[in-house]
């Protein structure tokens, strides 16, 4: 599932050749067209996996800046689009991993690091706070894959890991998901379970 | 009882995650990372410029050690182990910076003598090079050069320190 993958709102959008030769070329104003075509998704990206708009903010002027420099070594091979989501995730997980808090390897690890919160099963069902009551690493693989269509495989390589790392994440991700929608008097009712 | 665990697409229709929202950045981000840019531009600019004048002063200074080098390896007798070329210049830098240093009173009495014969060997110099003479000739030329000059540095460097008194 792709909620992104809107063409006139995401990162699938076209940039014509001439906006894309004008910000090779340095122009400001070509950069503020891919800026309002392609920020919001970027941030979307950004927020959807760190849970929190100032870093997403951040992280978000740190691709942009980095897109403006290496945009004149962008040959087309694949859709700029993708090429700027795979900065994107690139700098996102890259603000993971400077999360030294969270462990890095272990999906047991991950979970038990945030246990269930304390606001309880009760509390409005929305996606999105049930996205933010998963840890941080998990959010990303859960958003990555089902989200943004990243493959087991692309995701071993993004988090330098085995495919099964990612696979482990994301099973735990969705069962801490069951337990929060489906039997959430469970979860309640056994906190430190993972 | 409880139910059985969904998948993600059935938890995803069931949570209706394709409505999750899409939300818009601050108003404040894009002026943020223009000014950002900017100033990275600004930043590499003066870098650029730096390393310029480095790279062109380090030619320079490289273009001006050979240069001198040279014109030295050209002139430079090769019988004697006194550079009396070398010497002479060498004073005649000291004597202008004393020159520069001390007062014009003072300047007219000093070394008269020594500065016209100076001016004299300056002449001969000048002479034997447009006349290809022999090296000996232009070693012996450098040497009572560079002898007036000691002559004259001495002399500034005695009155400079009475006229400080």
């Amino acid at each position: 599932m792709d909620n992104t993958s809107d063409p006139a709102a995401g990162f699938a959008q076209r940039v014509d050749a001439m906006t894309l030769a004008r910000a090779q070329a340095g122009d400001m104003q070509a950069f503020a067209t891919l800026y309002s075509s392609f920020g919001r998704p970027c941030f979307n990206l950004a927020l959807r996996i760190l849970g929190n708009r100032a870093q997403a903010e951040d992280l978000v002027q740190e691709v942009f800046l980095k897109m403006f420099g290496a945009i004149r070594s962008y040959r087309g091979d694949a859709p700029f689009g993708s090429w700027l989501k795979r900065m994107a995730v690139n700098a996102t997980i890259d603000q993971l991993r400077s999360q030294r808090h969270e462990a890095d390897v272990d999906a047991d690890a991950i979970f038990a690091a945030q246990p269930h919160d304390s606001a309880g099963p009760a509390t409005a069902l929305d996606a999105w706070s049930l996205l933010q009551r998963l840890p941080p690493r998990a959010r990303a693989v859960l958003v990555l894959h089902e989200f943004e269509g990243y493959t087991h495989v692309e995701l071993a390589e993004l988090f330098g890991q085995s495919e099964s790392y990612s696979k482990s994440i994301l099973a735990r991700a969705l069962k801490r998901l069951n337990e929060l929608v489906v039997n959430p008097r469970e979860a309640a009712a056994c906190p430190s379970q993972t | 009882m409880s139910e059985p665990d969904l998948t993600f697409h059935q938890l995803a229709q069931r949570l209706r995650l394709e409505q999750l929202p899409h939300v818009e950045p601050s108003a404040e981000l894009w002026p943020r990372i223009a000014r950002a840019h900017r100033q990275r531009l600004r930043q590499a600019r003066v870098r650029r410029l730096s390393a310029w004048c480095g790279g062109a002063g380090v030619l320079l200074l490289a273009a001006l050690i050979g240069a001198s080098g040279g014109w030295f390896d050209m002139r430079q007798p090769s019988s004697t182990t006194v550079d009396w070329q070398a010497r002479a210049q060498a004073l005649e830098l000291q004597l202008r910076a004393l020159n520069a240093a001390a007062s014009r009173q003072v300047d007219a009495a000093i070394g008269s003598d020594a500065q016209d014969e100076l001016v004299l060997v300056d002449l001969a110099l000048q002479a034997a090079y447009d006349e290809g003479a022999a090296q000996e000739r232009l070693t012996a030329l450098w040497k009572r050069r560079s002898e007036l000059l000691d002559v004259l540095v001495s002399a500034r460097r005695h009155n400079m320190q009475i006229s400080r008194i």
